[in-house]
């Protein structure tokens, strides 16, 4: 039978390799080298002590010396005795494993249970330092002993008198050295202190019951509590004690409260990093201080049998190979795993993860929502410097300690133990949790994040409204307050994206404006306007003319009429005209429920109110509109473009931002016209028409139906104005009181239910338009509403919470990454397009009031 | 495998054999007893001399002692004695009767005036008086020892500028008894520092250790051993 072809083996062929530890029963055979050097060592000692007796005395001839040496050296033959018996010791193990098993397993063996048995690790520390002391004290006895020609002994008493007399001298050393050598080693002393805070389990009153709203992640810290108390539940199993915690999340959400209270509960000491403790000045001091931060970990470890670590704001430790930056306010590109998408990408595979996790990090273009600025600002990255504070080899060496805690550590057992053939022994188990805290997970170093360093990373995210209601709950306990479980619901509502941070300012605000107005007794009102003052600052004391306030009135009324009647995923939170610092006017909107997905019907209903203004403004100012819609304008086309070219809401499936990296064009070309003309380069006209177009005609036709809805609405709107105008804010309540005709909290809706108010609504109306053509004042004065409702003072400008302002001052930003709706209105002066122009485009919506002459007279019919 | 095998005992008897190896060679070293001499030097003045193993060095406290009796001091100045008796003391130092050498050796530094006017007289004359001169004015003070007769008269010229001389002679002390004195008296080449070994004792212990006490003269060493 043939045999088969053995397949050809290429370059050297590896045959076993050391065996392991556990299967080799006889010591390990000791190079000869090893066997032999302390011999050859001590003989050479021995010569040269021959030698120096003869060179000392001429008459002494080599014979004479060495049995002189025989005699006076008699510590180095008692060295090579030991040393013979060493080696015979080894030497029989190396050949009879039961002899080896016995002094491994048996005498060592049973050595090293007794004593981890007896002494405690701390204790263990401290003994072997005494012998080094010892054994270093001893040496410099003998040595001393024979310079001075005494016993050592003696000698070590006679060493205060040697230093004493010798003090003139090393004191002339020690000034002329000080100035040079001693101010460096000062400064870096200096520098390397400082930044590392230790409290000692007393010290920390924080407790698990301080951290609310966050119970889900608190769960996860609480085991690592025990994991920290009772590390054998896990050791014994075979496994191993999760040693890092990395915190992630928005900032204020309670990451470093959540630290302390793990200190708190524990009973460990808990070192505090500063920040800022690795920004350094010179190089080296940064690893000075990360070694430093080390020792002292170890050595609290070992006393009180852990310790944790916190490094607050990790970000500034700094990253090796960051491509980017973060930015200000924190839209700094997002790795896939961090990314806000489909359970992080984590469906993929890890190519492809990592693939678009590189990509992220490389082009920085990858969109998180209409919310994230598209604007991002890239810096040029510190390569092998690290960003942030933690450079010049900082973020290394915290590496390496991180990973060297499992280390043979220290002189005599890494060098001395291994210079007489034995091997150094294992550090004991150092109990280091270490805890980290970011908002800005990508700006941390990958190596930093790998198991082993960091084994868990939990995000801190935004509380619950469960978790907000207890926040609130909690901070209202510390103060006397009148607020309701109702209304405490509803500001957990209202407030969908606090945090603890901003819950306990709010309150302590709420408390201040109590205060100012001599109460002492918090009510809803305070914490409303609290919420206000937080969010917007302080109103603008400025007053508008007649016809702009109206205008502004009417603009707001649009959006917010639009959005009652149109968007059911957002509630109205705040109406108002009240100029703020970036604003002429505003329309907030919350989420009513915690929502994680937005749908195409409602990213529609958000352009609609993006473009009620546009349509309102043509339709009751005969065509003119301002320059206000501007950024209404902006966030309606960025929502038409994501919805088309990246989120498949379109005509079109594939993500244009995808496309456009990898450079493969986008569905109907780059400028391929949608019309049926063939271009003369030969391609053929896109049957969908280009992405410009379709945005163009998703608009147009979204911008027609916000027409119709206004008309539709047209007394809504101008009551909703006349409500503006009359109290400047309005709640969502009272919006809805507004457009339903009943009351609300502020504001009496049952006025706007008369038709002949309405009308005179209307007359007002024509009057601020004439105004408004003739740049003059209105010729009848804003109607009153009867009966009029007294308003409480302390509601009278809008407010909201956990949105983002459109930097161009009259923008509208839709869909922040807090989520809220804030359509700005106004006619903001910095904008370079000025006023709009009386010439609309064809087909601009015209105002007709029913009752007044004009083209469409079927509107009067809707009503009247 | 069959390597192995054949490796490992090759392997242990290698190993025994180098262990006995060393542990003979240690051996052998320390059965090679006593020194034959016993290595006597003042490192500061390097002056060096040897005795043979079996004299007794005489303890600092005894020296001094008998130097004061002879109505000398030891103040700052080395000194060394060797007594090759079985009794040995300090007061040997310059007895009359003793059947066993004794040495005596000392370093001392000469005060600017004697170093101007040092000779070889002077050095002569250092211990005992040996000159014609010396002894005729010692005798007219009332020395006690009679009889000088010179046995040798030797100067000396080493290393270093080193020079002095040696002088063997006898001298008949009170009670009858002959003793012979040999004595090396060297100084320095700028005359600041003297150098003195002398071994004594009766006429007829001179002969009979003659070989050890030429010995212990020749081997008088000033200077660096370079």
């Amino acid at each position: 039978m043939k045999k088969a072809a053995r397949p050809v083996e290429q370059g050297l062929v590896f045959h076993g390799g050391r065996p392991r530890e556990e299967d080799i029963l006889t010591r390990r055979k000791t190079p000869f080298w090893d066997r032999i050097k302390w011999l050859l060592l001590l003989v050479i000692v021995w010569m040269v002590l021959v030698w120096s007796l003869m060179a000392n005395d001429p008459l002494v001839g080599f014979a004479d010396a060495c049995r002189i040496q025989v005699r006076q050296g008699w510590w180095v033959f008692i060295l090579i005795g030991l040393e013979l018996i060493h080696q015979a010791h080894f030497l029989v193990s190396e050949h009879w494993a039961a002899y080896n098993q016995f002094w491994v397993k048996r005498v060592w063996g049973a050595w090293g249970r007794f004593t981890d048995r007896k002494l405690s690790a701390w204790t263990k520390f401290r003994i072997s330092r005494v012998i080094s002391w010892i054994v270093m004290i001893a040496v410099i006895a003998i040595v001393t002993g024979k310079i001075i020609h005494t016993a050592p002994l003696l000698a070590l008493l006679r060493i205060p008198q040697i230093v004493w007399s010798a003090m003139p001298f090393v004191v002339q050393i020690v000034f002329t050295l000080f100035f040079v050598v001693a101010q460096f080693g000062m400064l870096f002393w200096f520098l390397s202190r400082g930044g590392v805070d230790v409290y000692y389990p007393d010290d920390i009153k924080t407790r698990f019951s301080d951290v609310w709203g966050q119970d889900q992640v608190l769960e996860r810290v609480k085991e690592n509590i025990i994991f920290l108390e009772n590390p054998e539940i896990v050791e014994d199993r075979g496994g191993y004690v999760p040693g890092g915690i990395l915190l992630w999340g928005p900032p204020g959400t309670g990451k470093t409260l959540m630290a302390e209270a793990v200190a708190g509960e524990t009973g460990k000491p808990y070192v505090f990093v500063d920040p800022g403790a690795f920004i350094n000045m010179f190089m080296g001091v940064g690893v000075l201080k990360v070694k430093g931060l080390f020792r002292k970990l170890r050595k609290l470890a070992l006393r009180y049998g852990g310790v944790i670590v916190f490094f607050d704001e990790a970000d500034s430790l700094g990253n090796r190979g960051m491509a980017m930056g973060g930015v200000p306010g924190g839209n700094s590109a997002v790795p896939a795993p961090f990314a806000d998408g489909c359970h992080g990408f984590s469906y993929l595979s890890n190519d492809l993860q990592s693939m678009l996790a590189r990509n992220a990090m490389a082009s920085g273009l990858e969109p998180d929502g209409p919310g994230v600025k598209r604007d991002r600002q890239i810096v040029g990255g510190m390569m092998n410097g690290g960003m942030g504070g933690g450079g010049m080899g900082t973020l290394q060496a915290l590496l390496t300690e991180l990973s060297g805690l499992k280390k043979p550590r220290g002189f005599i057992n890494r060098v001395v133990r291994r210079a007489l053939g034995m091997r150094p022994k294992p550090p004991p188990h150092y109990r280091i949790l270490v805890m980290m805290a970011t908002n800005m997970p990508s700006a941390l170093d990958e190596a930093l994040l790998r198991p082993g360093r960091i084994d868990r990373m939990y995000r801190v995210g935004y509380p619950s409204k469960p978790g907000r209601v207890r926040t609130y709950e909690g901070y209202l306990a510390k103060v006397s307050h009148e607020l309701t479980a109702e209304q405490i619901d509803k500001l957990a509502t209202i407030t969908p994206y606090a945090t603890g941070a901003t819950i306990k300012d709010m309150v302590n605000e709420a408390l201040i404006i109590a205060i100012r107005d001599g109460r002492d007794v918090i009510t809803y009102q305070d914490v409303i306007k609290a919420k206000r003052l937080k969010a917007l600052g302080p109103p603008e004391d400025v007053e508008y003319i007649e016809r702009e306030r109206h205008a502004t009135a009417i603009h707001e009324a649009c959006h917010a009429v639009v959005a009652y009647q149109t968007r059911k995923h957002l509630i109205i939170d705040i109406a108002t005209i009240e100029k703020g610092s970036y604003y002429l006017g505003m329309v907030s909107s919350i989420k009513p429920e915690d929502l994680f997905t937005t749908w195409r019907s409602e990213y529609e209903s958000d352009i609609l109110v993006s473009l009620a203004s546009l349509a309102g403004e043509r339709m009751f100012f005969e065509g003119d509109s301002s320059s206000g819609v501007s950024g209404d304008l902006d966030s309606a086309t960025q929502t038409a473009t994501w919805m088309e070219g990246y989120w498949g809401m379109g005509k079109t499936v594939s993500s244009a931002a995808t496309a456009r990296r990898l450079e493969a064009g986008t569905p109907g070309g780059g400028n391929r016209p949608a019309a049926a003309d063939a271009s003369p380069n030969g391609h053929g006209p896109s049957p969908l028409g280009r992405l410009a177009d379709r945005i163009e005609d998703n608009l147009g036709a979204l911008l027609l139906k916000a027409e119709n809805l206004l008309r539709e609405n047209e007394r809504h709107v101008l009551a909703l104005a006349h409500a503006l105008e009359t109290h400047k804010t309005l709640s969502g309540e009272d919006v809805e009181a507004v457009m339903e005709g009943t009351r609300g909290p502020l504001v009496d809706g049952t006025p706007y239910t008369d038709d002949a108010f309405i009308d005179r609504l209307r007359e007002y109306h024509l009057a601020a338009v004439r105004a408004h053509r003739q740049h003059d004042t209105p010729d009848m004065p804003l109607p009153v509403a009867e009966p009029a409702f007294a308003i409480a003072d302390g509601f009278g400008s809008g407010s909201f919470l956990g949105g983002s302002y459109g930097d161009n001052g009259n923008g509208t930003s839709t869909g922040t990454e807090a989520g809220d709706t804030i359509d700005f209105g106004g006619f903001g002066a910095g904008n370079a397009n000025g006023n709009g122009s009386y010439t609309g485009p064809l087909g601009a919506p015209t105002y007709d009031p029913p009752g007044h002459n004009g083209p469409d007279e079927d509107d009067e019919d809707d009503h009247s | 495998m069959t390597n192995r095998a054949f490796r490992s005992p090759r392997g242990l008897t290698g190993g025994l054999a180098f262990l006995l190896l060393g542990v003979l060679a240690t051996v052998g070293l320390t059965a090679c007893g006593a020194p034959s001499y016993t290595y006597v030097a003042d490192s500061a003045a390097k002056a060096y001399y040897k005795v043979p193993t079996q004299w007794h060095q005489i303890s600092q406290k005894d020296l001094n002692a008998a130097l004061k009796a002879a109505g000398g001091s030891s103040d700052g100045i080395w000194s060394t004695a060797f007594d090759a008796g079985e009794a040995p003391s300090g007061s040997n130092f310059l007895a009359p009767t003793i059947n066993k050498p004794f040495v005596f050796a000392e370093v001392g530094t000469l005060s600017s005036t004697v170093s101007n006017e040092i000779s070889y007289n002077v050095l002569r004359d250092f211990m005992l008086p040996v000159t014609s001169t010396s002894r005729q004015q010692d005798a007219a003070s009332g020395f006690p020892l009679t009889n000088f007769k010179q046995l040798r008269d030797q100067t000396i010229s080493a290393k270093q500028g080193v020079h002095g001389v040696r002088e063997t002679f006898q001298y008949t002390f009170p009670g009858g008894v002959v003793d012979t004195f040999d004595e090396d008296v060297l100084t320095n080449a700028d005359q600041t520092v003297v150098y003195f070994l002398m071994v004594h004792c009766t006429d007829s212990c001179y002969s009979q250790n003659q070989n050890n006490i030429d010995t212990v003269m020749s081997s008088f060493t000033v200077g660096s051993p370079t």
